[in-house]
């Protein structure tokens, strides 16, 4: 079940009895506040699947939302072939347009990497249609690799990525994409909506207000909710847990 | 009950009974006075049962139909059809901006599409304009600026390239141009009574006893 930020203010604002939307700012704050929380308490897991462009420095922006990312590589077909992270390339290619050449040969500069050793040595190409990967055939380089560049938000990769246009990035969003509605899920809706209740209180009434106190229980307990339904196992799976553990004892 | 029986009540009982056309005073200074002090009574009730009740009495709510313009630098703004309205909190006497059903471009069929916008608190976006909040969730949003509401863009597009030409706003006010004379003047019942000795108190407040001065038992020097 999911529901909208957008309805989880309504719903906040409905429970407080007000009947315009004068508030509505002010709790879109604290419901995009509370929802990076809940997506870092893992009350709301979501990963994100985008395909980003790669600009002509040779490096691929983040994307406004992203909190983390678990995999880069290039889409091929039914395929992801991903890229290796390298600390050892550089950031300063913003001064060189295109990825650094070796001068003797002309190729691109790249490093080498015995996980792609099967590229390295045949000639097959794997295309999608509009990008392809080669086999360089006798030994010549194709390793893809990138480095994160968190001051920039951006991938930088290296010269093995030369004439790859788009690549694949598999990520942790925030879930805030603004010039949308954001989509949440029903649990962490009353997690967000228990959490907006809070901060208002918090900020009008003090921190020792009983009220406070009360809300902030309330945001608590809808959070260990939200968590608790992340869990995969059933009802019956736990007692299964439980029972596995014990039967032993019990049988003897 | 029109604003124009409650200025005669009143005038009558100034006059001890008799309606004069020809007095000292003109009615109209009457029906300001009940404007002023209704206001006041309203803001005042509504602000003890604000705990029990945060919505103004329907009653009070003058809805307005007002054709969206473009300014020079491509803002969609409207002008505030009122002069004045009651100060509630949050700027909430003007309560609501919505698109006015009779004065669109396209047809619009979905609710959602036809729901008011997001109200932006005075100096708002000086304090949100970098924080995800801003967006708004892809909602309208409209502050008040002067005499003028000005709306945000969505989509990076405007109102009126979204085919919104006119909106309808809704405002809490006593306004000439919501409530006329010889409209139903919205009061409660409950506040005729104090209404008419408020405004009775400011006609016959400036009557006080002649000073004696000479007279040192005088209790008015």
């Amino acid at each position: 079940m999911y529901t909208t930020v957008d309805q989880t203010i309504r719903a906040a604002l409905a429970e407080k009895g007000y009947g315009t939307l004068h508030k509505y700012v002010l709790y879109l704050h604290f419901a995009l506040d509370g929802l990076f929380r809940v997506k870092r308490d893992n009350a709301y897991q979501s990963l994100t699947y985008i395909k980003l462009k790669v600009n002509e420095r040779h490096a691929v922006k983040w994307p406004d939302d992203m909190i983390g990312y678990t995999r880069i590589g290039l889409p091929l077909g039914n395929r992801i072939l991903d890229f290796i992270p390298d600390n050892s390339i550089t950031f300063n290619q913003q001064d060189n347009l295109k990825p650094p050449y070796n001068p003797n040969n002309g190729y691109p500069l790249v490093a080498y990497d015995s996980d792609y050793d099967f590229f390295a040595f045949t000639n097959r190409y794997y295309s999608n249609g509009d990008q392809f990967l080669r086999g360089g055939g006798q030994g010549s380089y194709i390793t893809k690799r990138f480095r994160a560049n968190p001051d920039a938000r951006e991938f930088q990769l290296d010269g093995g990525t030369y004439g790859i246009t788009q690549i694949y990035l598999e990520y942790v969003s925030n879930g805030v994409k603004p010039g949308s509605e954001t989509i949440v899920s029903m649990d962490a809706s009353l997690a967000l909506k228990e959490w907006i209740h809070y901060r208002e209180a918090r900020f009008k009434y003090g921190a020792a207000a009983g009220e406070t106190k009360a809300s902030e229980q309330d945001y608590l307990h809808e959070l260990s909710q939200a968590i608790r339904s992340q869990s995969d196992l059933t009802y019956n799976g736990i007692l299964d847990a439980i029972s596995q553990g014990t039967r032993f004892t019990i049988t003897q | 009950m029109t604003l124009g029986i409650l200025s005669d009540r009143i005038y009558r009982l100034l006059k001890r009974g008799d309606i004069q056309r020809d007095a000292e005073f003109d009615m109209r200074d009457i029906q300001y006075w009940i404007r002023d002090s209704a206001a006041k009574l309203i803001l005042g009730q509504w602000k003890s049962n604000r705990d029990e009740n945060k919505n103004i009495d329907t009653r009070y709510v003058s809805t307005f139909p007002v054709a969206v313009q473009k300014d020079a630098q491509g803002n969609n703004y409207i002008n505030i059809p009122v002069d004045n309205w009651i100060n509630l909190p949050d700027g909430s006497g003007i309560q609501s901006v919505r698109p006015d059903p009779a004065n669109l471009a396209t047809n619009r069929t979905k609710n959602s599409e036809m729901l008011a916008f997001i109200p932006i608190p005075n100096r708002y976006l000086d304090i949100f304009y970098s924080l995800p909040a801003s967006a708004l969730e892809n909602k309208f949003g409209w502050m008040i600026r002067n005499k003028q509401i000005f709306f945000t863009k969505k989509q990076d597009r405007t109102l009126l390239d979204w085919g919104i030409k006119g909106v309808l706003t809704e405002i809490v006010t006593l306004d000439p141009l919501a409530v006329g004379e010889n409209d139903p003047f919205p009061i409660s019942e409950d506040l005729i009574d104090p209404l008419i000795r408020d405004v009775l108190a400011i006609f016959t407040g400036t009557e006080t006893m002649p000073k004696d001065l000479t007279n040192n038992q005088n209790p008015n020097i």
